[in-house]
């Protein structure tokens, strides 16, 4: 009796086909096919239960340029550049080479011209060896070529390049799929049978009634779908966003300022004196714009404030207040400088304010400190306001964010007396300082023409942010990296508070 | 915050016990000192700048046991006059015009207390002095000394004398070039003259504020000590003095006052206590306790204050070296931290206002929304960036003019304020090159331009997709559908945008108004980011869109 003919679905021909010829990894299948990985998956995992195919598993190696390499595969190696130059001039001193290098190249084109003995030194002068082996740069115009080469394992001289931080390597595992014999036979002796089989129901086959008789195909269920990325707001938004809500909750208003402005409204005004660490070249950006024209009552007030303290009882700082230095424009370093200048602007004025946005500090960027942050800050002005309150503004806020434990420490800041830091605690990471606030200086208040007391605090939202978001790198709230911001899930932290 | 070190020991012997290093911990909360950790019998502690009398072990052990209970109001030192006096030259009026002296005898040092003096020292230089900036200090022993001071400028090739740790004679000119501290703070004098303070003997003590004489420095041995501080401000360099006397009696002494003349002008070392007064009611209102006159004595005297009521006001004798006190105020935060902050009862604040949220946010909301709907990633760019990347890079050059610098960037990276935020998004993508595709991505962010010598804050939205084909169409139906659900009627109008493919890029109007762009970007702006699929962005200007 003749053996069954192999019954077929077009798609299934249609895949088969293509392995005719020869065997196929199945990236390439999908893609010649142009069917997705994931359809092409499940249908292999069909084929094999068929014993229509067999595979075989073979680990390879992408090799890619790193910025470095795409640099090098353009220009040459600086060994290479430095072999050229020699074999146009035959010896060179070390002086005439800092004249054509810049002191970073020469240092690797030396190092590695030795290493890989392309050059000698002697008697003064740098000479080519006899061993000229420019195989290297041959093995990088190639990547950068291709963009991406496949390895089946790894040389030396792929080992030295990736040792030199020129390449990158990813290990692969590839699945390469082949017909076996009989059905391949049975593909090209056409002996096989088409069956028309439906995998997905139309509108048109629910309004002509054939769905009754339609046999359709049953879900693969073991098959992983396609991954979809949706799209969302970014975590540190989102976070920021609740931050938000909890303070309209409290009955706070939202407020905003100028991020380039004159030290004068930084700081000045903040009683911050003009000696001050924070306000030199290394702590604070200046950008590069004439300083601006500061005139009016307030200064004339912010310059005793700085002298003589401005009132009764205080004795100031006791220095010559400059206008010069405050008219220097900067960055802003911190939102407060937002609070103060709505208390100019509203004086004497039952209010409760705040205001979420970025400030710039000159900090190298490490898994702590970024040039660029967020602060929320804000305050309370009214009649009878006192520390107790600001102490209780605290734990309320914090309770409000799902934390439940907060203490206080005493702490200096030159605008406000009393000042404090408040310490919450998060679950996996213990104690974190995250609110430091006070009172406004009764100089400062005075300066500004307010008699309620002031209480001003301030969230370190960036730290907050990375304890319930489990971010251990502050740059991270800023990530370059799409998968990171595709694929966190946010379920995980705010469940862990 | 200074780095400060303390030492156990000397803690420990002088409460008369040891305490767990939680206990310590707790009683250094009260300093507004942070411990950090143990290198051997040192604890490392960060301080806050404002309390420089708390930044020695002696300074600090003193305001502990107040703390503790173990002793209690202000410290009593024996002042007398001294029979010398300080002449200080008018020439130095406007170099560094001013310097105060006092002195201390009696007093008992060995090798570790002489130790935490010096370092003591250096900390106040460092930090309260501003790199003796503001001020210098010396110190001296006054059995190598005789009869007046003087203070005066002299040329560098005039000087001469053995300065510290140096095993000869050298000249100015040698000290600034030869040695460590003259290499380190020569730009603080003339560039061929420094302040000097010799002996009637003609002795150098030292050459300010660079560095003192090796001859007739301070040793274990020594029980008469000179302490000097140069500046510009008396009552600062005054206060700088005073610091030391503090540290340094804690090692027993009487200290000297000394006369300062300036021409027919004098003035003395000045000692003085100062006297500060508030009232219970005025405590009450700042920080809502409620105390009664024996805690509120008992309190400030714990923070070593000498205390009297008079009146119901409390009258506060403040340490002459507590040169954070400005205001009555500060004495009411060392009141409120003796309480402990942590034992003050909370009562919410009875302030009753109209939440409200700013315009700007509920629309950036509100277009969340929907460019999540549209299915695109929201990303975060820092607002500093390379210039590069927003002009030649994007083929902007002509910008350049608008583009704000930093005077002191930190690096290449952010040595400006991006005028646009395109082309921080196209630095984000090419991080991303070998991660999954389609990518479609959004920042809403602010920019800032200079137009026409004004500061120009913007707020925008850029959105682009990139693919390995990308649809115009679909673009435009994205933008066309944001627009429409705010009410806007928007239309296209033929733009060629340098960073844009020819005839493929277009100004975005609503109502006559120019509202942002859409454009293919040219692969050579691509390739400039190593991005090696077409892309498609328009950016948005939200403020001018939404009168922000």
């Amino acid at each position: 009796m003749a053996e069954a003919k192999p019954k077929l679905t077009r798609l299934d021909l249609e895949l088969l086909t293509f392995l005719l010829e020869h065997e196929m990894d199945v990236d390439e299948l999908s893609r010649l096919a142009n069917i997705p990985i994931t359809t092409v998956f499940s249908k292999i995992e069909e084929f094999k239960q068929k014993g229509w195919i067999s595979l075989r598993e073979e680990h390879i190696y992408k090799v890619r340029l790193t910025e470095e390499g795409l640099n090098y595969a353009e220009q040459g190696l600086p060994e290479s550049r430095l072999v050229n130059i020699l074999k146009e001039n035959k010896e060179l001193k070390m002086d005439d080479l800092k004249r054509i290098f810049d002191e970073k190249t020469l240092k690797i084109a030396l190092t590695n011209g030795f290493k890989r003995k392309l050059i000698i030194y002697q008697d003064g002068f740098l000479k080519l060896s006899n061993n000229i082996d420019l195989s290297l740069d041959a093995l990088l115009k190639e990547i950068y070529e291709k963009r991406e080469i496949e390895l089946k394992s790894i040389e030396e001289e792929i080992k030295y390049l990736l040792h030199r931080n020129l390449i990158e390597i990813k290990p692969l595992k590839k699945i390469y799929v082949s017909l076996n014999s009989k059905l391949k036979h049975d593909l090209q002796t056409g002996n096989y049978t088409i069956v028309e089989e439906k995998s997905k129901l139309t509108s048109e086959d629910i309004i002509s009634g054939k769905w009754k008789e339609l046999k359709l195909k049953q879900y693969n269920l073991s098959a992983l779908p396609p991954k979809i990325y949706f799209g969302r707001t970014h975590i540190y938004m989102k976070f920021l966003d609740e931050v938000r809500k909890i303070l309209l909750e409290m009955g706070f208003e939202e407020e905003e300022g100028p991020y380039i402005l004159p030290e004068f409204w930084n700081f000045d005004v903040l009683f911050v004196p003009q000696d001050h660490p924070a306000r030199d070249m290394h702590a604070t950006f200046r950008v590069n714009l004439s300083p601006v024209n500061l005139d009016g009552e307030i200064v004339k007030r912010v310059k005793e404030m700085h002298e003589n303290g401005g009132i009764k009882d205080s004795i100031g700082w006791r220095y010559k207040w400059e206008k010069d230095l405050a008219s220097r424009l900067i960055l802003r370093t911190h939102t407060t400088t937002v609070s103060i200048n709505y208390l100019y602007k509203n004086g004497n004025r039952i209010a409760k304010v705040f205001c979420i946005s970025r400030n710039f500090r000159y900090d190298l960027p490490d898994a702590t400190h970024s040039p660029e942050f967020y602060q929320c800050e804000g305050i309370m002005v009214g009649p009878n306001l006192t520390f107790k309150n600001l102490l209780a503004f605290f734990k309320d806020f914090s309770e409000r964010l799902g934390i439940e434990k907060i203490k206080f420490r005493p702490t200096y800041f030159p605008f406000t007396e009393p000042s404090v830091e408040g310490i919450i605690y998060h679950k996996s990471l213990g104690w974190i300082e995250a609110l430091p606030g006070g009172m406004f200086r009764p100089e400062i208040l005075n300066a500004m023409k307010v008699e309620y007391p002031v209480l001003a605090w301030g969230i370190g939202i960036d730290r907050l942010a990375m304890a319930v978001l489990e971010i251990e790198d502050i740059r991270e709230l800023f990530s370059q990296d799409i998968s990171f911001l595709r694929n966190y899930k946010i379920y995980n932290a705010y469940s862990k508070l | 915050m200074p780095t400060v070190s303390y030492n156990l020991d000397e803690i420990y012997k002088s409460i008369g016990k040891q305490i767990s290093l939680e206990e310590l911990n707790e009683v250094l909360e009260f300093c507004k000192c942070e411990f950090k950790q143990i290198k051997g019998s040192e604890v490392i502690c960060e301080i806050t700048p404002d309390r420089p009398d708390l930044f020695s072990t002696e300074g600090l052990v003193h305001f502990l046991k107040g703390i503790l209970g173990l002793e209690k109001g202000i410290k009593k030192i024996k002042v007398f006059k001294e029979n010398f006096k300080v002449e200080i030259s008018d020439e130095l009026k406007n170099i560094r015009p001013y310097v105060v002296i006092a002195t201390i005898r009696g007093v008992k040092l060995d090798d570790e207390s002489l130790k935490r003096i010096i370092n003591y020292q250096e900390l106040l230089h460092e930090n309260w002095c501003r790199s003796r900036k503001k001020a210098s200090i010396g110190l001296y022993d006054l059995s190598k000394l005789h009869g007046n001071i003087k203070f005066e400028l002299r040329k560098l090739d005039e000087i001469k004398f053995r300065p510290l740790e140096e095993k000869r004679e050298m000249s100015g000119w040698e000290i600034i070039k030869n040695t460590e501290k003259g290499l380190k703070y020569k730009d603080l004098i003339l560039p061929n003259a420094a302040p000097v303070l010799v002996d009637s003997k003609g002795n150098y003590l030292s050459m300010a504020p660079i560095i003192n004489s090796e001859d007739c420095k301070v040793t274990k041995n020594t029980t008469d000590i000179l302490i000097d501080s140069t500046g510009f401000d008396i009552d600062f360099i005054n206060s700088v003095v005073s610091l030391m006397i503090h540290t340094i009696t804690y090692y027993g002494g009487e200290v000297g006052i000394v006369k300062h003349q300036i021409g027919d002008r004098e003035y003395y070392t000045s000692l003085s206590n100062k006297a500060y007064q508030f009232s219970l009611k005025d405590f009450e209102k700042v920080t809502g306790l409620n105390l009664t006159c024996n805690q509120v004595i008992d309190f400030l005297e714990k923070a070593r204050y000498g205390t009297k009521i008079e009146d119901e006001q409390i009258k506060v004798e403040v340490p002459f070296y507590r040169v954070d006190i400005l205001h009555p105020i500060d004495i009411i935060e060392d009141l409120a931290i003796i309480y402990g902050y942590n034992k003050i009862e909370l009562e919410l604040p009875v302030l009753v206002t109209k939440p409200k949220i700013s315009k700007k946010t509920i629309i950036h909301n509100l277009i969340r929304d929907i460019m999540n709907g549209f299915g695109f990633q929201e990303i975060l760019n820092y607002m500093l960036c390379d210039f590069e990347i927003q002009t030649t890079k994007v083929n902007l050059d002509q910008i350049s003019s608008e583009i704000i610098t930093i005077q002191n960037p930190i690096s290449k990276d952010f040595n400006c304020i991006r005028a646009n935020l395109f082309p921080c998004v196209l630095q984000f993508l090419s991080k991303n090159t070998s991660k999954p595709y389609p990518q479609k991505v959004y920042e809403i962010g602010d920019v800032i331009n200079l137009s026409e010598g004004k500061i120009i804050t913007k707020n925008k939205l850029a959105a682009c997709v990139i693919d390995n084909i990308v649809d115009f169409e679909l673009m435009h139906g994205y933008l066309f559908s944001l627009l429409e659900n705010f009410n806007f009627d928007l239309t296209l109008s033929n733009a060629n945008l340098p960073f844009g493919l020819e005839e493929r890029s277009a100004y975005i109007n609503v109502n006559s108004k120019t509202i942002g762009w859409i454009a293919e970007i040219n692969p050579n702006v691509l390739l400039n980011f190593s991005l090696r699929m077409p892309a498609i962005i328009f950016e948005l200007d939200l403020t001018k869109t939404f009168d922000f």
